[in-house]
């Protein structure tokens, strides 16, 4: 108990500490945002009076203490671009982005898995020669053009996917989560592919070990000691590796919401970096940050429910 | 030379002609990279265009060559900035310790502990866009991982008998370190060295892709892709052949890092 307040402490103070640098970061930025949102053609007036109404002309402390005192309570302030509350313009495209983070999570876990322990189970035989090099070429796909591929063999050969029908899920679940099958899919395929080696080389490790043997030499068949034995000893630092995961998967998801048009935090944080919006891309910061930090934590957790020894280890 | 794996050897042999396109590409394309011909819109692959013709008429195949030396050298750059300044600071606090390790060292883990597209984006928003600017961002998130990866070697080295041999002889700090621990990295760089040269690659495309990375007049194979992207179903090389030439850089050099590693491996 005492570890998880000392975990929950430290992650505020991370996000005081992100949200500073990324205010004095801004701050330092050459560009002006008012001039951004009106164009080149305002004059000199309109964007003084742009910026006296962003708050622009304070001191940074000031603002800082401003925007602060407003976030610990929950208002991150107006969008500069779509002009309404930031923490309204994202809970929808956070919904978005996390149903498809889940989805790609599902995607990748359900075939890996098995895949990997066949992999180990064959392992120096040809099958296991044809999934490494298959995995390598996978690998070497960015997750956008894998989008691409995706959407022309889907969209343009079997016809049926039609790109750009993106519908909220707080509209309509049943149809968002169609069209975000192909988006999961495009994210997921390099990532399986990681898994399966990681758990694969995970294996071996495990069956080399002398606790294998001796279930073997007892009497186990192949497929009890494999399965029952090695396979709950491999999965330990797939865990560990799953956290990181989630992360990568954040990433896969910015760059494939571009790819097919979702309405997801990814694209949001995109908008925002060419308008120069920065109230969105402060809050966006800080709320990816948090879901990290939280996700490395809760891993952490886990890791040691599954490992009794750490739970001994001082802190 | 000699000993080498033969699986080696010919990654190493297409690494070179990947990097030789891209330096030519960089000076000399076969057709101008921006002379539109109206007669050759959407042309499909021949003899005289490899692969085939854009939008505007433009030669795909000059544009891949070219794109592919903004990218090879941005990522060239990148991956420069992160071995330099990484495996200096790496090697100073990994030598000296103390407070300016613990301090440089929980800064690196909180930065590697992000995804690397998140990290880039917000330093996109720091230093806008344009392919200088994501030369330095992209730079400054390799460091981390060159100051872990040198920090580490500097850790196992500076216990060595020769190390200690060459303080008692009375070889200044600075000396030690440069010419005679960081000389002896080099498989463990090189393997790196690899490996983010990879990172930097599919980075600079992803965020070309999105239009935060080279701008035009500049081409890059990413940026080539987001344009092609539209023209999917009329000229489907248009978006392949760039995609294609990605697929090949990142693949080569994956498997010349995989061979590097099993290389130092082995011994």
């Amino acid at each position: 108990m005492k570890y998880v307040l000392k975990r929950l402490a430290s992650l505020v103070i991370t996000l005081f500490f992100i949200s500073l640098v990324t205010f004095i970061a801004f701050d330092l930025i050459p560009g002006d945002s008012a001039l951004t949102s009106l164009g080149t053609n305002a004059t000199e007036e309109q964007i003084e009076k742009l910026r006296e109404e962003r708050g622009l002309n304070d001191p940074l402390s000031q603002r800082y203490l401003k925007w602060l005192s407003r976030a610990v309570r929950g208002d991150f302030g107006d969008s500069y671009q779509y002009k309404i509350p930031v923490t309204e313009l994202i809970g929808k495209r956070a919904v978005t982005t996390l149903l498809l983070a889940l989805m790609s999570f599902i995607f990748i876990y359900v075939p890996a898995i098995p895949l990997g322990m066949l992999a180990a189970k064959f392992t120096g035989k040809w099958q296991d020669r044809i999934s490494h090099v298959g995995s390598q070429v996978i690998m070497a796909i960015p997750p956008f053009f894998m989008g691409i591929l995706l959407t022309a063999l889907f969209g343009v050969v079997l016809n049926i996917f039609q790109p750009g029908n993106f519908v909220f899920p707080t509209d309509d679940l049943f149809k968002s989560l169609r069209y975000l099958v192909l988006p999961a899919i495009a994210i997921a395929l390099p990532k399986i592919a990681m898994v399966m080696k990681y758990l694969r080389n995970s294996v071996l490790e495990e069956t080399g070990k002398d606790y294998i043997k001796n279930a073997v030499a007892s009497g186990s068949t192949k497929k009890t000691a494999l399965w029952r034995h090695a396979f709950k000893n491999a999965m330990i630092p797939v865990i560990t590796f799953s956290t990181m995961m989630i992360g990568e998967i954040l990433s896969g998801s910015i760059v494939v919401e571009q790819v097919f048009s979702v309405q997801g935090i990814g694209r949001l944080m995109i908008t925002g970096i060419s308008m120069r919006d920065y109230p969105v891309i402060t809050a966006l910061v800080l709320y990816v940050a948090a879901i990290v930090i939280i996700i490395n934590m809760l891993g952490d957790f886990a890791y040691r429910l599954v490992d009794p020894r750490l739970r001994r280890q001082k802190l | 030379m000699k000993n080498m794996k033969k699986s080696l050897k010919i990654c190493l042999i297409i690494a070179a002609i990947l990097i030789l396109a891209a330096l030519i590409g960089h000076f000399w394309t076969p057709y101008s990279t921006t002379d539109m011909d109206v007669s050759l819109k959407n042309a499909p692959p021949s003899w005289q265009h490899l692969m085939g013709c854009d939008n505007f008429g433009r030669d795909i195949f000059s544009r891949v060559l070219n794109g592919m030396g903004t990218t090879v050298l941005v990522a060239l750059l990148t991956v420069g900035i992160g071995l330099i300044v990484g495996t200096v600071l790496g090697s100073l606090v990994g030598y000296y310790g103390g407070i300016v390790d613990t301090v440089l060292m929980r800064i690196c883990d909180v930065i590697l502990a992000f995804p690397t597209v998140l990290m880039v984006l917000v330093f996109i928003a720091i230093t806008g866009t344009g392919k200088y600017n994501i030369i330095y961002a992209l730079g400054f998130l390799f460091i981390p991982s060159f100051v872990r990866m040198s920090r580490g070697e500097i850790l196992k080295l500076k216990e060595m008998e020769y190390i200690k041999s060459a303080k008692v002889m009375g070889v200044s700090n600075i000396k030690i370190i440069f010419f005679h621990i960081i000389p002896n990295m080099r498989s463990a760089l090189l393997t790196s060295l690899v490996v983010g040269f990879n990172n930097a690659v599919l980075a600079e495309a992803s965020m070309s892709y999105l239009g935060l990375g080279v701008q035009p007049p500049d081409a890059s194979l990413g940026r080539m892709i987001s344009e092609a992207q539209n023209y999917l179903f009329r000229a489907p090389w248009y978006p392949i052949f760039p995609g294609i030439v990605i697929i090949i850089i990142i693949l080569t050099f994956s498997m010349l890092g995989e061979e590097l590693r099993d290389m130092e491996n082995a011994g």
